[in-house]
């Protein structure tokens, strides 16, 4: 944080370099492996918050892929490989997620199945993430989703508002809403979380 | 706050909606010129970034609720520490690590090995269970396995439909018939279909869950296709139709309000 931003936490969005893509176009599997590694990481991620059932993520990873794989000879570059790629995985998960009717996972100990804290919640800082992530879980997808793109995975509000396919306002006042929300539980539950 | 006049409102609530992306480093010159000539004079907006910042890197060391991946234990909502290496796998050399894990995978599971256990089609909560765990076994070694066969994209469900008919054994049906073409037996135990072109689908479809049986029935018949596989645990059907009314019959279905994916599987057709 020494210049006052936040240092980003990516370095796997740097788009890929037009080789790799003019190899993936050319139905190079090694080329597109390259690819399907340097995506998986981040989409997993980006999947499993949005949709909150982790069982269906690894099936719409391979869709997105796939759909890489077929497509990207059509891909011009009018936006970055990573915002075209994220945009065809939030389109898979919206229609899975309309089609699919199981509950959301909350077995899965990061969607707070039980309020009793784990050994690592003990501590502040385990308290502070158990508190946000029983905040994430109580946003809207498309709120929590807006979260993980812009603090995760560092995308802009313009590249996010092309993968949701919505204004850039709405990306704002969405981003603006869930975090007043977030620090209001961050506030209460933790209030030495700043 | 100096929000004295509505111009300074303004430039206080524009740079409020600005700020997590000032934080993170993602705003363009203009943006970040507005917010920074705001900050300068504003000193609510200067806590506020504080508390930006803090919020930002709280949700980026957050533990990743990820599911298992592809090497990794594959039992899902049990892997903190999968999930947390997941979440924070952002350096080349983690990637790289992850990357040959992937491909030992790969290769191990393209190697002969015992069947896996049949899919459970009937009992939803084992069938989600058993699908996350194949999921997380699979990742590249599936995805691999999907582009080294001849065909488009859309065969990863038909590629799906072949393993689940293997799984629930001896199923036989006779498929309808259409006037134009008659119906061939097929068991679904079989062969690759792929070997029969007689019997080979050429389309995948995905209908809506809402979709009744009688509909689904009539709208097969309406564009004459044939069921050669399917329902997959994506509720996915191959279908056949006359190669020659396949483009229309495509062109029909995707304009079905009952119908989610309509695509072609034929090797030598593109997208």
């Amino acid at each position: 944080m020494a210049d006052g931003h936040v240092r980003h936490a990516q370095s796997w969005k740097d788009d890929a370099d037009a080789a790799l893509i003019a190899r993936v176009v050319a139905r190079d599997q090694g080329a597109f492996q390259e690819l399907y590694d340097r995506y998986r990481p981040p989409l997993t991620r980006f999947l499993t918050r949005h949709t909150r059932r982790p069982a269906m993520v690894e099936e719409l990873l391979n869709d997105t892929m796939l759909a890489v794989w077929n497509q990207l000879a059509g891909f011009e570059g009018h936006s970055k490989l990573s915002t075209w790629v994220f945009t065809i995985a939030y389109r898979k998960a919206a229609r899975a997620l309309e089609r699919n009717d199981d509950p959301v996972d909350t077995d899965d100990p990061d969607y707070g199945a039980s309020d009793a804290p784990g050994p690592e919640e003990t501590t502040e800082r385990g308290q502070t993430h158990a508190a946000l992530r029983q905040a994430l879980q109580r946003l809207s997808s498309d709120h929590r989703t807006v979260v993980d793109l812009t603090y995760f995975h560092q995308m802009g509000y313009r590249e996010i508002a092309e993968i949701m396919d919505c204004p850039v306002d709405t990306v704002k006042t969405r981003m603006f809403h869930a975090r007043k929300y977030l620090k209001k539980i961050l506030s209460g539950t933790s209030p030495d979380w700043l | 706050m100096p929000a004295s006049s509505p111009s300074d409102r303004e430039m206080h609530t524009e740079t409020e909606l600005l700020l997590p992306w000032y934080a993170t480093g993602r705003l363009d010159a203009e943006d970040r010129k507005t917010v920074e000539a705001h900050l300068s004079q504003c000193e609510a907006c200067r806590a506020l970034l504080a508390e930006e910042l803090a919020l930002c890197e709280a949700v980026i060391a957050m533990p990743c609720p990820t599911p298992a991946v592809a090497e990794r234990a594959p039992v899902p909502g049990a892997c903190p520490e999968a999930c947390s290496e997941a979440g924070s796998e952002v350096d080349s050399e983690s990637r790289s690590n992850r990357r040959s894990g992937a491909f030992s995978e790969a290769f191990s599971e393209l190697a002969p090995t015992p069947a896996p256990s049949p899919v459970s089609m009937s009992v939803p909560p084992a069938q989600t269970q058993d699908r996350a765990r194949r999921h997380a076994s699979g990742g590249w070694a599936r995805m691999r396995h999907s582009l080294s066969r001849p065909r488009k994209p859309a065969v990863f469900l038909a590629a799906q439909a072949a393993t689940i008919a293997l799984a629930v054994g001896a199923v036989y049906w006779k498929a309808p018939s259409p006037a134009a073409q008659p119906a061939p037996y097929r068991t679904l135990s079989a062969a690759a279909p792929a070997a029969d072109t007689a019997v080979a689908g050429n389309m995948v479809v995905v209908f809506r869950p809402s979709t009744t049986e009688a509909r689904l029935r009539a709208t097969l018949r309406d564009v004459g296709a044939q069921i050669v596989a399917g329902p997959t645990s994506a509720d996915a059907y191959v279908l056949r139709v006359a190669p020659a009314a396949r483009d229309a019959a495509l062109l029909r279905l995707r304009a079905d309000s009952a119908v989610l994916l309509a695509e072609a599987i034929d090797p030598d057709r593109t997208r």
